[in-house]
């Protein structure tokens, strides 16, 4: 599966995998620096400062590597198989209010499916259904965070044609309109969310892997009122 | 008081070894250096490591063609991979040449403490290298490890080469705790970027399934940390 429009990305993968590559051995010889100093007889004060180091330098790593799971995702293989997308869905939402540590940020949030449940002719798309899971995931998951404790998180999925519309809806924080032109630009953080943990990274996976299924997402928000994400993937129909 | 393991650290980076010989030095073992893959191959016949650390990239000889060579040498010494080279494809050739671990670059003290130690506990098999096994039963459950195909009885089961990884991963280490990270990349491959969420997901399909042909809960959930195959396990062939 490729899609056309990620090629002049190429660069911006091939630039993270230089980073993470240059930077690699410098990290890991503060680390060996830093281990050597635990064994020194440092004060409390001594010992709390290296910890201070050692979370520094754990950030900047988990950093390089979020960057490269982006470059990873646009060339790693996917399997290219017919997926009923109903089922795709529910078994996030299970996921979600099931899986171990998931209820973390999701437990009380009642999240519920309409539409195409009970069509008959039930929507296909063609793509990898865990990378699909793991992209609606994360936007379930962020509705979840960004929304009031026990706020309902609304997903519906509709055919548009020849598209497929999964649009994920919370009445969570909303998003300040100057920050939707930046969404799923590698490593940027919306001012409303500053101080919340994360990366900036989730918005950039959930680009490549819908580009890579020949889709994209769409936002419409309101500060205070909530968020409605759009995955947006073709109908196998329309790529046969 | 036991001898201290013997560890030969290999790496072209002087300042990686000036500061990684003295910690592991200091957290018990003996270790000798060696800054490319000639000189490594030198020091284990003078030295007789118990493990070696091994870089990947480095000039002349690179880790590959050193771990090719320790291999045919020696099957029962310890080999853990540095790896640095971006992608996944590294360190699965690495494991596919006989590593029996890999760290990715950079890596904290205590986690390169943590595999070495847990290295050196392994023990080594004494048989022949291919000791995998081909089919697994448990009760009327039957899984053909070869043709990835589950039956129960002599109906097989509709299910995806995920759900069967899932499986055959769970009841190969049957009564134990699989760690959900051991787990997703045992079944996608290491680097695959899949979360817990799939795996939930992919269980949760694996025990409906199971469990429409009357297979009770053979598959437990260990919250947070990973799940358990809790039937008893035959190894058929």
């Amino acid at each position: 599966m490729k899609d056309e429009r990620l090629i002049p990305e190429q660069d911006w993968y091939r630039f993270y995998a230089r980073l993470d590559h240059a930077i690699k051995n410098p990290l890991a010889v503060i680390y060996a620096c830093v281990g050597n100093l635990r064994y020194e007889s440092l004060s409390p004060e001594g010992q709390g400062r290296l910890d201070t180091v050692e979370g520094q330098l754990d950030e900047l790593r988990r950093l390089l590597r979020g960057l490269r799971s982006v470059a990873r995702l646009a060339e790693i293989e996917m399997e290219e198989e017919q997926i009923d997308i109903v089922d795709v869905v529910k078994w996030t939402l299970e996921a979600a209010r099931e899986a171990p540590g998931a209820q973390e940020i999701c437990g009380g949030h009642p999240l519920t499916l309409h539409g195409a449940e009970g069509s008959a002719d039930r929507p296909v798309v063609i793509g990898d259904r865990d990378y699909l899971l793991e992209a609606l995931y994360s936007v379930v998951e962020n509705a979840c965070k960004f929304s009031p404790p026990g706020a309902p998180v609304d997903v519906w999925v509709e055919p548009e044609g020849d598209w497929l519309r999964i649009k994920v809806v919370d009445q969570g924080i909303g998003i300040p309109d100057e920050d939707l032109p930046h969404l799923g630009k590698e490593l940027y953080r919306g001012a409303s969310v500053h101080g919340m943990p994360g990366l900036g990274l989730g918005l950039a996976r959930l680009r490549v892997v819908l580009g890579r299924h020949g889709g994209h997402f769409e936002v419409q928000s309101k500060e205070g009122e909530g968020t409605a994400v759009s995955l947006m993937l073709p109908l196998a129909s329309r790529r046969d | 008081m036991e001898p201290r393991p013997k560890l030969l650290l290999v790496d072209d980076e002087t300042e990686l070894l000036d500061s990684l010989e003295p910690f592991l030095r200091r957290s018990g073992f003996q270790v000798v250096s060696a800054l490319n893959g000639e000189d490594a191959l030198r020091k284990v016949e003078s030295f007789e490591p118990d493990l070696v650390v091994l870089d990947i990239l480095m000039p002349g000889i690179d880790g590959f063609e050193v771990l090719r060579r320790l291999r045919r040498r020696d099957k029962q010494l310890y080999i853990l991979m540095l790896t640095q080279v971006t992608g996944a494809d590294n360190r699965i050739e690495a494991l596919n040449a006989g590593a029996d671990d890999y760290l990715d670059k950079p890596f904290a003290m205590g986690e390169v403490l943590a595999r070495i130690r847990a290295l050196l506990r392994r023990p080594r098999a004494a048989g022949p290298p291919d000791q995998k096994p081909h089919q697994l039963g448990c009760g009327n459950l039957f899984v053909d490890l070869d043709a990835y195909r589950v039956f129960a009885g002599k109906k097989e089961l509709a299910l995806g080469r995920k759900e069967i990884g899932v499986l055959a991963c769970l009841m190969l280490h049957a009564g134990a705790l699989v760690p959900i990270d051991v787990l997703v990349e045992a079944v996608w491959g290491p680097d695959a970027f899949i979360t817990p969420s799939s795996l939930y997901a992919c269980i949760s399909r694996l025990r409906r399934v199971l469990e429409d042909e009357a297979q009770p809960c053979l598959i437990e959930t260990v919250y947070k940390a990973g799940y358990r195959f809790i039937g008893q396990v035959e190894v058929l062939r």
